[in-house]
């Protein structure tokens, strides 16, 4: 590649020349370049900074650690007069707002938690469908059908939920609204299973042949080599894409908040009301108007979603790469 | 001798017996979710049909009757994406042709790398907290159509720079050498053989991309805003608020004010799905398309 270095223009005095005119171009062309790669960056660090900077404002109120571990959240109490409610104390604790949002975090942790153990069989079931069992079916029917899938709008899922799960949901419980805990979680289930199902069946479909062949040649049946060869081989991948649907159901909030009732306690029932981290900020967020310490602690909500998909992210990264190291 | 035979007979008839029972189980598990997904599908198209119509796609929204349209929605959701990729998308391609060709195997370009994919998994309704912020209340423009195109791009620019990288980095190596061995420099190369080879690819990237950004809601809700100019609906000021479908269907589920919003719900749902189809339909078209006439077949 030193064939395209630049010559440098003060060793030819005829710098004008056709040839020097587009080496420098090459230059410019290569910085804009590297400017445009700079600013994906630079708006990862912006989102970043900008929430991190409006969430601190939470913790001037109350501690992070009720923030995190304390299940009381009441943003919209109403303060007595000549009560000022600027730190949380001991002595207003009772009366002023609070924002202990362990129930919110929570919710959104059991909702995924369970969205998850739907889905992850189901996947697994259908990508082994479609890479071992039945290819032809599987490569030129349900594969691209899946890839549609994963592009309907998430509210569209939501909008389902509501119609459908709900109502579902209330018969079981024999009452209610159920708008509920279970209905978010099919939902998410729903919604994510077509990723999940995608990414798992091109972690199977790039297990070297050589592995199942091995097996076959052994004498094992189709099902030992997909339980003993195929899986352990697929580890990797399809653990990266059980994280990465767990990402998606984390981050999703529409078309959760259409169909789990916002009730901001943790969840004890299944077919109870609950809310998640992204269900307060899409709901609350219209009211920050008027609190405005509210608009922190949803901020701070925020913050802490960045953080734990950043933390899903390192985790892929960890699993592929322990699983190169092995090959 | 005839024990231990007998005994592995066993093994290998119940291991035949576990095999087909597995195979039927993973079976059964593709058909639920075939007939899960087809269900969801048919609910909405049957659900969406009486609404599928132009009167419906053409007219406004009514506030207190029944039978309003879904025009300004259909209108932003369209004027948003286009403003959107009209800014993600030159940056996309350039960003990617730097990665694919340019930048320096090391630490720099790793955590570039690294950075583009953790902005491919930014939870949207934190894209929308940053963009109440940046685009909304440091600019006070308040909700406008180019606020939320400008948050719908942070959720774009990942795709489109992974895109851009991916169709030029998969081109073959004797193009670049070819180039390259004739004389040109590497950016001639870039723009005059790698992004004409990488086209077919390239457009259908961007039809994908949009296909996800049309439907997109948690990201509009707090920077477009949910009110649509439902007299002028058709002017092009990037500064008016812009409800998108996704985020009027999103505010419809509990909107008394309008009787028959159930209906118009599954109208903009059907319309949501039609579109998804389309994008994902013609991008698979399309990518054909032009593959087949650069490469003059």
């Amino acid at each position: 590649m030193s064939v395209t270095r630049p010559r440098s223009p003060q060793a030819d005095p005829a710098g004008a020349s056709g040839a020097n005119r587009r080496l420098l171009s090459d230059r410019a062309a290569r910085y804009l370049l590297a400017a445009a790669a700079g600013f994906a960056v630079l708006v990862l660090v912006a989102v970043y900074a900008f929430v991190a900077g409006q969430s601190f404002g939470i913790f001037d109120y109350i501690n992070p650690l009720r923030f995190l571990f304390v299940d009381h959240w009441t943003p919209y109490a109403v303060v007595p007069q000549g009560l000022a409610c600027g730190h949380l104390s001991a002595g207003t604790i009772a009366a002023c707002p609070d924002y202990g949002a362990a129930g919110i975090i929570g919710g959104s942790l059991v909702i995924v938690g369970l969205a998850i153990i739907i889905a992850t069989p189901l996947a697994l079931g259908a990508s082994l469908f479609i890479e071992q069992t039945d290819r032809q079916f599987g490569d030129r029917v349900l594969r691209p059908v899946l890839e549609i899938f994963v592009g309907i709008p998430s509210v569209v899922y939501g909008w389902v939920g509501l119609t459908n799960v709900v109502p579902v949901m209330r018969h079981l419980n024999g009452g209610g609204t159920g708008l509920s805990v279970a209905a978010a979680a099919l939902v998410l289930s729903i919604m994510i299973l077509p990723t999940v199902t995608t990414l798992s069946a091109d972690a199977i479909r790039n297990v070297h042949p050589s592995l199942p062949e091995a097996s076959y040649a052994l004498g094992a049946t189709r099902w030992q080599t997909i339980w003993k060869t195929i899986l352990p081989a697929a580890r990797a991948g399809i653990t990266t894409g059980i994280v990465l649907g767990v990402a998606r159901a984390l981050g999703e909030a529409l078309a959760v908040a259409m169909v789990v009732g916002n009730i901001q306690r943790f969840p004890t029932k299944l077919f109870g009301p609950a809310s998640t981290m992204t269900t307060s900020i899409s709901v609350d967020l219209g009211n920050g108007a008027l609190y405005p310490v509210l608009v922190h602690a949803l901020y701070a909500l925020g913050l802490l979603l960045l953080l734990i998909s950043l933390a899903l992210i390192i985790i892929i990264r960890r699993v592929s790469r322990g699983f190169e190291a092995k090959l | 001798m005839s024990a231990s035979s007998t005994t592995r007979r066993a093994t290998r008839t119940s291991a035949y017996l576990v095999d087909r029972v597995m195979t039927g189980v993973i079976r059964l598990t593709a058909l639920f979710l075939i007939v899960l997904l087809a269900a969801v599908v048919l609910r909405l198209l049957v659900a969406g049909w009486p609404e599928l119509n132009l009167r419906f796609i053409t007219s406004a929204p009514k506030s207190v009757e029944a039978g309003g349209g879904i025009a300004p929605f259909l209108f932003n959701s369209i004027y948003i994406l286009v403003l959107s990729l009209l800014i993600s998308g030159p940056i996309g391609l350039a960003a990617g042709i730097y990665m694919a060709e340019f930048a320096p195997p090391g630490r720099i370009t790793n955590a570039v790398s690294v950075a583009i994919e953790t902005l491919a998994t930014l939870p949207s309704i934190v894209v929308g907290l940053f963009g109440l912020l940046l685009f909304v209340q440091q600019t006070h423009w308040g909700f406008t159509r180019l606020g939320g195109a400008l948050a719908l791009t942070v959720i774009n620019l990942p795709y489109a720079v992974r895109i851009a990288e991916d169709s030029i980095r998969s081109l073959p190596t004797a193009l670049r050498e070819g180039s390259l061995g004739i004389g040109a420099t590497r950016w001639q190369t870039v723009y005059r053989v790698l992004v004409p080879a990488a086209l077919p690819n390239l457009i259908t990237g961007l039809i994908l991309i949009s296909g996800r950004a049309f439907g997109e809601a948690a990201a509009l809700l707090y920077t477009a805003g949910g009110s649509a100019e439902t007299r002028h609906f058709f002017n092009l000021n990037p500064f008016a608020p812009g409800a998108t479908m996704a985020v009027a269907l999103f505010n419809l589920r509990q909107d008394a004010s309008v009787p028959d919003s159930p209906l118009i719900s599954d109208g903009i749902a059907a319309v949501l799905v039609l579109g998804v189809l389309i994008f994902n339909l013609s991008a698979r078209f399309l990518g054909r398309a032009v593959v087949r006439r650069v490469s003059g077949t």
